[in-house]
């Protein structure tokens, strides 16, 4: 069965006097699909959810929901969308409850509905305990939670979660992972930033890799992976590198291993098939009198995709 | 639906917040009785320190006549000091204790005497100091210039060409100042919404809760209008609170509390959208409570809620001249308060106040809106 577009995002560019933020961007988000949109600060990823949402004029470019253009039908479109904000928005003087409740009747639901929709979230965000509490004394971990539940009171059909799970502990984070799943199960558009690669290889049906306002790829997580080298990767700490030896020790390692990086000590070698090639590692770092202080090998990650795309220059 | 639910909200939000709440509903209540405190609901008297140099009759009997002086209801007009030296004098007329000094010259009662007989004289000169700091010190001096005068004009035995007689437009008399003053606070028990008014529109940029009203279907006239509601209420509540306090240290208002509450609900509206001005220029609730002062003492000062200002006419609608200061709501609430409390004006006597107050309610409110949808709510 084919998939159904939900979200069509195309050409999306804005400008701030002579800086281009957000460049020629365009991808699609299905229906029921989780929709990572990863990209390091500064990368032009706000910028982009504020065009999706309408809170920004695009200079050019355009955004459908279903079909619906967004410049010419906002009205009908702002209940499609459901955003979660990076930082808390909440009305701290509001109970859990109350602010459900309001935030839906301002969607237009009835107040039986609204109040029926705020029950329902809180229990799935595991607040029900708290209804009754102004959102102002609630933990942290809890405001985050109640942040995501004030995205999805209107029963939204794209929710855009701007790192939701920043600053949650391990349950919140494992609670708030299902429900996004159970989110696209029932056939909602979930489009997710965050800056945990764990968290997006995990949750994520395609990701798309954005950088100085550019998507770079757009894949699948595995094919995302894929690209970015063969095989797993073994990682040597090393000490007692001779000065000037870098570029040599690397130079002196086989074809075999298809990526080479000596950083901060550390040795990465890629390849397929790695561990076969481990005595090559050992031969060549006692040939360069090179101790080995320990070893790993790992798979390969969402990062090591990230990073080999956007490099490892600091932003911002 | 969406209007209750924003005015629910708000309301919610108001009476949580409770301390911003009981600073705007017993700010005005508090200046009230500070004032009574100050001037004792009692009639107006003027302080006069008298330095008698003339040890006759008719120096003794000008003292007497100062002392006994009485109002329209019998009280008196002077709280007499008796002083030795000048420079005691001048200096109680520079700290204000006193609000008149006057000096009777060593020769008034010869020179009274001499006029008594029909001869030549030269004018005895009573000196009077006084400070023109002092809004008190000329009505002292017209006053006190009466009782010499009056002396003077019975000696001599002479009659006037002219008599004066006042008339007193006031319903009840006697005014006192405390009673000159009710008006203008609970024009200022209003006034105080600018606070919590602008504080509920700044609050959710502050909080940037405005994003998630951004991407509802609540419009910003439902959001306002919501808020609107919500202060008139607290406004109202406000008002009625000074009213009782003044009601409860005596002041007896002319006319009925009808009126006061009509003025009082559409001065409210006027403050909600010249806060919805002043919040499109500001940020945070800090802002609202720092930079927000200065649009409050405007209006507090520029209405005449403390003081009466001159006027400084430059149109005319509807035959009132209209000065820089009637573009403020405020100005008219103080003018229509002054009218149903102190003349007891009815609905109809007010109905320029009414008018004005209106169209300058609808004017900031749609220049607010403007403000705030291009400040605020665009997409940059």
């Amino acid at each position: 069965m084919e998939k159904e577009i939900f979200l069509s995002v195309d050409g999306l560019s804005k400008s701030y006097g002579s800086t281009r933020v957000v460049d020629q961007v365009s991808f699609s988000v299905f229906r029921g699909e989780v929709f990572g949109l990863l990209g390091p600060n500064g990368a032009g990823k706000t910028t982009t959810i504020s065009m999706l949402c309408g809170l920004l004029k695009a200079d050019a470019g355009n955004v459908a929901y279903g079909g619906i253009s967004i410049s010419a039908h906002y009205r009908q479109v702002k209940g499609m969308i459901g955003l979660c904000p990076q930082d808390i928005v909440i009305w701290e003087k509001l109970t859990c409850s109350e602010q459900l409740k309001f935030a839906g009747m301002s969607y237009g639901l009835a107040p039986k509905e609204a109040g029926k929709r705020a029950g329902c979230l809180l229990e799935a965000l595991g607040l029900t305990d708290k209804k009754n509490k102004l959102a102002g004394t609630l933990s942290g971990g809890m405001q985050r939670r109640l942040n995501i539940a004030l995205a999805l009171v209107h029963d939204p059909d794209l929710i855009i979660l701007d790192e939701p799970q920043a600053g949650l502990d391990p349950q919140s984070r494992v609670l708030v992972r299902d429900f996004i799943r159970q989110l696209a199960a029932q056939q909602k558009s979930v489009l997710l930033t965050t800056h945990d690669m764990d968290e997006a290889d995990r949750l994520s049906n395609r990701v798309a890799i954005i950088d100085h306002g550019k998507i770079l790829q757009i894949d699948t997580p595995e094919r995302l992976k894929e690209k970015s080298g063969k095989g797993d990767i073994l990682q040597v700490r090393l000490s007692g590198i001779p000065a000037g030896q870098t570029d040599k020790l690397l130079e002196a390692f086989p074809p075999v291993f298809t990526e080479k990086k000596l950083v901060d000590g550390l040795l990465l070698l890629g390849a397929s098939h790695v561990v076969e090639h481990i005595p090559i590692v050992n031969q060549t770092l006692k040939a360069f009198r090179i101790q080995m202080e320990d070893m790993t090998i790992r798979k390969r990650t969402l990062e090591d995709a990230f990073i080999s795309m956007t490099g490892r220059g600091l932003r911002e | 639906m969406k209007l209750i639910a924003a005015a629910i909200k708000s309301w919610k939000e108001n009476i949580r917040d409770w301390k911003v709440l009981v600073m705007v509903l017993f700010f005005s209540p508090f200046f009230l009785l500070i004032m009574y405190l100050f001037y004792g609901g009692e009639p107006t008297t003027y302080h006069i320190g008298v330095l008698n140099l003339d040890g006759g009759k008719p120096a003794t009997e000008l003292v007497e006549m100062i002392q006994e002086k009485k109002g329209q209801n019998g009280e008196n007009i002077f709280n007499f000091s008796p002083i030795t030296e000048l420079p005691e004098l001048e200096a109680q007329v520079k700290e204000k204790t006193i609000d008149i000094g006057m000096v009777i010259p060593s020769d008034y009662s010869k020179i009274h005497a001499d006029a008594i007989s029909k001869k030549a004289i030269v004018p005895s000169e009573v000196h009077f100091y006084g400070s023109m700091n002092n809004l008190r010190y000329p009505v002292a001096a017209v006053m006190a210039a009466d009782e010499v005068n009056k002396q003077g004009i019975a000696a001599v035995q002479i009659t006037l060409p002219a008599l004066i007689t006042e008339t007193f437009l006031e319903k009840q008399l006697p005014l006192n100042e405390f009673d000159g003053y009710v008006p203008g606070l609970l024009a200022l028990a209003i006034l105080m919404i600018l606070f919590t008014a602008s504080a509920s529109i700044v609050k959710e940029n502050d909080k940037k809760t405005l994003i998630r009203l951004k991407l509802s279907r609540l419009g910003a006239v439902h959001f306002l209008t919501a808020i609107g509601m919500v202060q008139a209420v607290i406004a109202v509540g406000a008002l009625v609170l000074s009213y009782w306090t003044a009601l409860g240290l005596g002041y007896s208002p002319a006319g009925n509390f009808g009126p006061v509450l009509l003025i009082g609900i559409i001065s409210s509206l006027s403050m909600v959208s010249v806060s919805l001005v002043v919040a499109s220029f500001l940020n945070t609730v800090f802002d609202v409570l720092t930079v927000g002062c200065f649009p409050f003492f405007i209006l507090m000062f520029f209405s005449g809620a403390m003081f009466p200002l001159p006027k400084l006419n430059m149109l005319s609608i509807l035959g009132h001249p209209l000065g820089l200061t009637d573009i403020l709501p405020l100005t008219h609430t103080v003018n229509a308060f002054n009218k149903i409390l102190n003349y007891g004006a009815g609905f109809y006597e007010i109905r320029f106040e009414v008018f004005m107050m209106v169209v300058l309610t609808l004017i900031y409110f749609f220049a607010g809106l403007v403000l705030y949808q291009k400040r605020k709510l665009s997409k940059a």
